[in-house]
């Protein structure tokens, strides 16, 4: 059973989501080019870049739609079954240290970051500080188990790089967080609607349902993951589809003869992450691929930068952050990572 | 009066949850999940399909009423749910191709570093009267024959991984096939692509074949090589290289992808 608590807007508590003029006409433009692509490119002649293009975007989004479904269940869950005062004895009065915590979190809590979005969306509702649920965000799909397992895989059980790999995620999203920390707090560094409602039945949290039963509790768990999924799905189709492009018109090779110097390596891997939009948990291969090709830095630069930021991240990032946070956020862990890489490379390599 | 948000929500889990489903199934060219997907990753595609279908359940089941009033809202709804469907419009495309030459050159890593070194070699050619690595080849090679006559048929990630446990061994591959005008004359390259998690982070994985003989082959052509396996050193690399002795056009294979 589930009882709705009177709101203020019982007649309309969920309107579809309200989408700026701006972001209705990006969105609609996008829809046009991307069915447009699909039909002159096959009717022009260029059918296996077309066909190229259809397995990368469909197999992509297949591996990704499952992670995104399961993760706004999973944040559904949170939502309904985790009491806030949980959250609060975690993190609560620990100041720095809900820092430290969250960007570990992923050790217990593995997801991909595919997932990280919807969970932190629920995540910060529940109270979890501004700077802590960053780090958790930042953090989460690289200091993780699987992620963990994954690049032993990929790297032959050469534990040195797992542990680089793990180490710097972690020191790169306690670091970003921090400056957020100073930079931004909750009413600042968050869509309001997140802020402080805790995610009601929608996004605008009006009518914020209780369930009774067990069976209702489920029930009101699928209909908040549902919702999320409606709210952030779109971001990851859009996201998969301009890295599917790109995966299938720049040559890989191109990055290689330009890759002459470490430095130069490092910035172009940090390019290629963002580009290509790999899961978290397969970004090892690709990286893997360019041993004895590309220094160690450069290698581990694409693994650290590709979880926390690509394409699709930064269109799902536009369902919790104001643009000029996420522009902050992605300036600074972009220099970040730069500048850690720089570091190791330059004082004996990776 | 027609609740459009949830029909729209109704079509986009359905799409989903039967997309899944038909991915667990199997076509005449085999498992339709090993055309985008490692088949390890089979409970993912459960998993997304329980997601779907609870979500479906749920938004069927669900007795609230919701309005869509404005003819923005409306708008913004179809565009929405036009996304969410996009790639519905590019599946029938993607299951009935498989990545080819095209997407082998965007990510054949390492080029430039095989060309350079094909082309240094060409200097001092080896063929199969002088060059000492086809000598030794050969007389490896017949050690081998007496005591086996069938052919090995290593996958190509292995050919990959422990190309020395091939080395004078009579090996059989099947692979796709590309040829460079930078690569000698009698020489190409037989790849298929392995794929990790999904399709798109699928890396070609190949071995370079070295044949008598004139041949007429397109790129992307499926062939069988028999051959003598044998080692090509490339900077630090060393690359699987087979001396061919028997080389023959084949169908496309039920399952093109290798897997990990």
């Amino acid at each position: 059973m589930i009882m709705k608590i009177p709101s203020h807007q019982e007649e309309n508590c969920c309107p579809p989501q309200k989408s700026g003029t701006i972001a209705l006409i990006i969105e609609s433009l996008f829809l046009l080019a991307a069915v447009g692509i699909l039909v002159v490119g096959s009717l022009d002649g260029r059918q296996e870049r077309i066909t190229t293009l259809s397995i990368n975007f469909v197999a992509l989004l297949l591996e990704a739609m499952p992670f995104m479904l399961l993760g706004a269940m999973a944040g559904g869950f949170i939502e309904v079954f985790i009491p806030r005062k949980w959250f609060d004895r975690l993190f609560k009065g620990r100041g720095k240290r809900a820092v430290l915590i969250g960007a570990g979190m992923g050790i217990v809590f593995p997801v991909c970051e595919c997932v990280i979005v919807p969970v932190v969306r629920r995540l910060l509702g529940k109270g979890v500080p501004f700077s802590a649920a960053i780090a958790y965000l930042l953090g989460g799909p690289v200091v993780n188990t699987i992620v963990a397992g994954s690049t032993a895989v990929a790297y032959q059980y050469d534990w040195n790089m797992v542990l680089m790999r793990l180490v710097c995620g972690y020191i790169v999203a306690v670091t970003v967080a921090f400056i957020m920390g100073l930079l931004f707090d909750r009413q600042s560094g968050l869509i309001l609607a997140r802020t402080e409602q805790g995610a009601g039945c929608c996004s605008c949290g009006h009518a914020k349902e209780q369930a009774v039963t067990f069976t209702g509790k489920i029930r009101l768990a699928v209909r908040y993951g549902r919702d999320d999924f409606f709210e952030v799905g779109r971001y990851l189709v859009i996201g998969c589809f301009i890295a599917s492009l790109l995966r299938s018109m720049i040559s890989i090779s191109t990055f290689q003869s330009l890759a002459a110097t470490p430095w130069l390596a490092i910035l172009l891997m940090m390019i290629l992450a963002i580009i290509l939009n790999l899961c978290s948990e397969a970004d090892a291969f690709i990286a893997a691929s360019f041993r004895n090709v590309l220094p160690g830095s450069a290698q581990l630069a694409f693994m650290v930068l590709g979880p926390m930021l690509d394409i699709k991240l930064i269109l799902m990032y536009l369902t919790v952050f104001p643009r000029k946070v996420i522009i902050t956020l992605s300036i600074l862990t972009f220099s970040c990572v730069a500048l850690l890489m720089l570091l190791l490379e330059f004082w004996g390599g990776v | 009066m027609i609740d459009l948000e949830r029909g729209m929500r109704c079509v986009v889990l359905f799409g989903w949850a039967i997309l899944y489903a038909f991915l667990l199934g199997d076509s005449d060219q085999g498992s339709r999940l090993q055309q985008f997907l490692n088949p390890s990753l089979k409970w993912l595609i459960i998993c997304g399909l329980l997601a779907a279908a609870l979500m479906l359940f749920e938004t069927v089941t669900d007795g609230k009423k919701k309005r869509t009033s404005s003819r923005k809202e409306r708008i913004t709804l179809l565009i929405q749910t036009g996304i969410l469907l996009l790639p519905f419009f590019y599946f029938p495309l993607a299951t009935t191709g498989h990545l080819g030459i095209d997407a082998f050159q965007n990510r054949f890593i390492g080029g430039e570093d095989i060309r350079g070194a094909l082309e240094k070699e060409e200097q001092d050619r080896i063929d199969e009267t002088d060059g000492d690595l086809f000598q030794e080849l050969l007389k490896m090679g017949q050690e081998y024959e007496k005591r086996h006559q069938e052919p090995k048929k290593p996958s190509l990630m292995q050919l990959m991984r422990n190309p020395q446990n091939y080395e004078g061994k009579k090996i059989e591959v099947l692979g796709m096939v590309t040829r460079d005008e930078q690569l000698p004359p009698q020489t190409l390259y037989a790849f298929r692509f392995f794929i990790n998690c999904c399709a798109a982070d699928a890396i070609p994985v190949g071995v370079l074949v070295r044949y008598s003989g004139e041949l007429e082959l397109e790129p992307g052509q499926w062939i069988r090589v028999t051959g003598r396996g044998g080692l090509y050193q490339i900077g630090k690399e060393t690359m699987p290289l087979i001396v061919s002795d028997h080389l023959e056009t084949v169908e496309k294979p039920k399952y093109p992808y290798v897997f990990f």
